[in-house]
């Protein structure tokens, strides 16, 4: 009894894999789905397929096979859903979203409603809370197409790496999973906000004969002033991190109301807490005419919060080290008295940035540094919460910086004794 | 097994649930159930000492009488196994949409009631060693997963602090309470121990594991989805789990954490199994449990059908644990009051001091109080005996 007791159980313990079995060579991998508004439908889905045998290194380092690595594919439909159904019926595989890392949306989409994607993610198991989203620049559908990455095989590892890098060493873009614009979106303590991208053309750089396929430095981008950049050679495309887009949840729809530039997109990164790097522009004390480059190393920013009714004042401790990285010229001024100019100088640098930033955050009443969160802490109960309605609110809101920045080095120890 | 019993409908809706009715501070609403459900496990202590090292439908007997006794002993046994029956279908269901989505719901819930009814089968010491052996693992992957999910968490999410308000805060704690009244197993195990001395220890540390993993588990679960989000969130701790990336060579790791609370359910089943299991076979008079383990797991997997969705079968389980729990959680209080104004009375007549009864064994054939420990079917000699 006990061994048909433990056979039934196995078998059905084991069996339990059986339904819905699809093998991987059946399905066909999306990895990067765009979302546009459609013509004739509402919605218009494209989708990034991988072609895992062209993705595959060869031995030599580069892309396995010949050919486009991925295949991409547009199709509309009423949501998400349909429209990949119908991309189903164009591919002799199933497609499935759960190596999807991206999801890329249209800028008109993201100004009318952004709302139309969420819902999948919530309900559909395919659909994972890790993935990315980003706003570009145009439609999704013409990003995607146009999407050529130059030092990897697949478009998806490339722009989460473009994103990535942006986030964690330069601070120009934010890096936002569907779980935190869900959230950001649903609650009333913030207001979502994601990556803006853009593509342009390559038009400066000259490739000398022989080398087409070599990468050269020293071009720049129109779209990447400031921001992330990706060199190109002639005629290519090339994408960019062109700071953050924002939005506002109003009316049950999830507006895109406008941008941040890379650098107010550091700033805006700031008072998350979420920094990690990044650095700001100054003209060094004693020479105007020279432009330097202070990168910060380590950042912290803890909002205070004091509220007086209906009347409420936060001020953000801002903690920086930093170091000058690089002043033009033969600049070669060593003095204590210079090291506390250079960090006057940036923190003045900084808070202008910072007062700029949230300013236009507050005219464009997106909560997207998530001052709420820190302002909800003063209320007792949800109830309170609600009726002071913080979105009305934040714009009213008064917001300060105390920052101590400190300069641990401005590149040297002591002065040359014959400067030439 | 107490811990099981305790502390596995944190893998369900319940965390969700409990922020629909308190808000962000469905943790602090937690506490309190936590704190209520230790008052409860202390009248149901303080009963037990009145009936000595009796079984629990005898004792009740012995408190209420014969026909009161067996109709709270009923009682019981219809909480037991109504909340088994919908526990095992909240579960499939949850498995279905989280892990499993094209597995029929029959075939996943009648897996695990073949293998808690098994469990039954071979008796409360196997159920109690499958327990022990899992503990770490489930203990394991629900830290892994409570740790893991570090990114998604947020402690200003827990703000404000009453959540909806003081007031709903209580209100949740008291109608929470029911989903620890699971801890009054502890009477009825309590014959079966081979020290009966530990009982109260034992219960206490079942208690305090499983109030410990549910606070948590909430606290982290409103910390990660902020209120009202996280009411829309059908298991969170199934999304926390899919959300975890270990690095690119580690995918897809909720199947693990998944698995190993199905292994914890099916240790919770198995428990209450037994429990429904003595229970009735105690008030049969029977000396035998299993000739019942085949008509109860169908009748806990009919019972699990029977609500027309999983939404109504997680409002059904909310019912049964908001009431039925409540019920049961407090009934050890009713009991220990009623035993001392009996035993009083008892006293006052027969001129004897002090109020408990210490009467061993029983008149009636059905009196199993001397049922001996370790009494339970032993599989390797295929004893019969409960």
């Amino acid at each position: 009894m006990t061994m048909v007791g433990l056979l039934v159980i196995l078998t059905g313990v084991a069996a339990g894999g059986c339904y819905g079995m699809r093998e991987l060579e059946d399905l066909s991998l999306i990895t990067l789905l765009g979302v546009d508004k459609g013509k004739t439908d509402p919605i218009l889905v494209t989708a990034v397929v991988a072609i895992p045998r062209r993705i595959r290194p060869s031995a030599a380092g580069g892309g396995g096979g010949e050919g486009k690595p991925v295949v991409v594919v547009s199709r509309e439909g009423k949501s998400i859903v349909h429209a990949l159904q119908r991309i189903d019926e164009s591919l002799a595989r199933n497609v499935t979203t759960i190596e999807t890392t991206y999801v890329i949306l249209g800028e008109e989409l993201a100004r009318e409603d952004a709302s139309c994607i969420l819902d999948v993610f919530t309900r559909n198991l395919e659909f994972r809370h890790t993935t990315l989203i980003a706003v570009c620049q145009g439609t999704a559908q013409d990003f995607l197409m146009r999407l050529s990455p130059a030092v990897e095989a697949d478009p998806a590892t490339y722009l989460v790496g473009l994103t990535t890098v942006a986030y964690n060493d330069l601070g120009t873009s934010p890096l936002v999973t569907v779980h935190e614009f869900v959230v950001a979106s649903t609650t009333l303590e913030s207001e979502p906000f994601s990556p803006y991208l853009v593509t342009t053309r390559k038009t400066q750089e000259r490739v000398p004969p022989g080398q087409g396929g070599e990468k050269k430095q020293g071009g720049e981008s129109e779209a990447g002033q400031g921001g992330s950049r990706q060199e190109s050679q002639e005629g290519e495309e090339v994408v960019a991190v062109q700071g953050a887009a924002l939005f506002r949840v109003s009316g049950g729809k999830i507006r895109m109301v406008g941008t941040l530039d890379p650098k107010e997109t550091m700033a805006a990164l700031l008072m998350r807490g979420e920094l990690q790097r990044g650095n700001i522009e100054i003209a060094l004390p004693g020479a105007p005419d020279r432009q330097s480059i202070i990168r910060f190393h380590h950042v912290s920013a803890h909002p205070k919060v004091k509220r007086s009714g209906r009347d409420i004042q936060v001020t953000y401790n801002v903690r920086v080290t930093a170091s000058l990285d690089e002043a033009q010229g033969q600049f070669q001024e060593v003095s204590p008295q210079f090291a506390s100019a250079v960090a006057k100088t940036s923190t003045e640098e900084l808070r202008a940035l910072l007062e700029r930033t949230i300013e236009k955050l507050k005219s464009l009443r997106s909560d997207s540094v998530n001052l709420g969160m820190s302002v909800h802490t003063k209320f007792a109960t949800w109830k309170e919460w609600e009726e002071f309605d913080w979105p009305s609110q934040f714009p009213e809101t008064r917001v300060s910086f105390d920052i101590k920045l400190f300069v641990f080095t401005t590149g040297f120890t002591s002065r040359p004794p014959v400067p030439r | 097994m107490l811990l099981y019993l305790t502390a596995s409908t944190a893998f369900l809706a319940f965390p969700a649930l409990i922020m629909t009715k308190a808000g962000n501070a469905a943790w602090l609403s937690m506490a309190l159930s936590a704190g209520f459900g230790y008052i409860g496990l202390w009248g149901w202590i303080r009963w037990s000492d009145t009936t000595a090292n009796k079984a629990f439908v005898p004792a009740l007997r012995e408190t209420l009488g014969r026909f009161s006794g067996d109709f709270v002993g009923l009682m019981v046994f219809t909480y037991l196994l109504s909340s088994t029956s919908l526990l095992a279908r909240v579960f499939s269901g949850g498995t279905i949409i989280g892990l499993l989505p094209e597995v029929p719901i029959e075939i996943l819930q009648g897996t695990l009631i073949i293998v808690s009814a098994f469990g039954a089968w071979l008796g409360l010491e196997p159920v109690a060693r499958t327990g022990v052996v899992l503990a770490p693992v489930v203990t394991l992957s629900l830290t892994v997963v409570l740790l893991a999910s570090y990114r998604l968490v947020d402690i200003r999410h827990v703000f404000p602090f009453w959540g909806l308000g003081p007031l709903a805060v209580l209100k949740q704690g008291l109608r929470g309470a029911g989903i620890f009244a699971n801890i009054s197993a502890l009477v009825i195990l309590k014959a079966y121990m081979r020290n009966p001395r530990l009982s109260r220890a034992a219960g206490i540390w079942g208690m305090s594991l499983g109030a410990f993993f549910m606070i948590l588990t909430t606290l982290v679960v409103a910390a990660a989805f902020p209120y009202p989000e996280s009411t829309r969130q059908l298991f969170p701790l199934g999304v926390l789990a899919r959300s975890i990336i270990l690095g690119k060579f580690l995918q897809r790791l909720e199947a693990l954490f998944s698995f190993s609370w199905f292994f914890s359910i099916a240790v919770n089943l198995a428990v209450a199994y037994v429990l429904s299991l003595i229970v009735f076979s105690q008030l049969s008079d029977t000396q035998t449990v299993r000739p019942y383990v085949f008509p109860m797991s169908s009748l806990t997997f009919g019972l699990g059908l029977l609500p027309p969705s999983l939404i109504h079968a997680v409002a059904w389980l909310d019912a049964i644990y908001s009431w039925g729990g409540n019920s049961v959680l407090w009934l050890g209080w009713a009991l220990y009051c009623i035993s001392r104004v009996t035993n009083g009375k008892q006293s006052r007549r027969t001129g004897a001091n002090g109020g408990t009864v210490r009467r061993r064994g029983g008149k009636h054939p059905g009196d199993q109080g001397n049922w001996p420990t370790g009494a339970v079917p032993d599989s390797d000699t295929g004893g019969d005996a409960p």
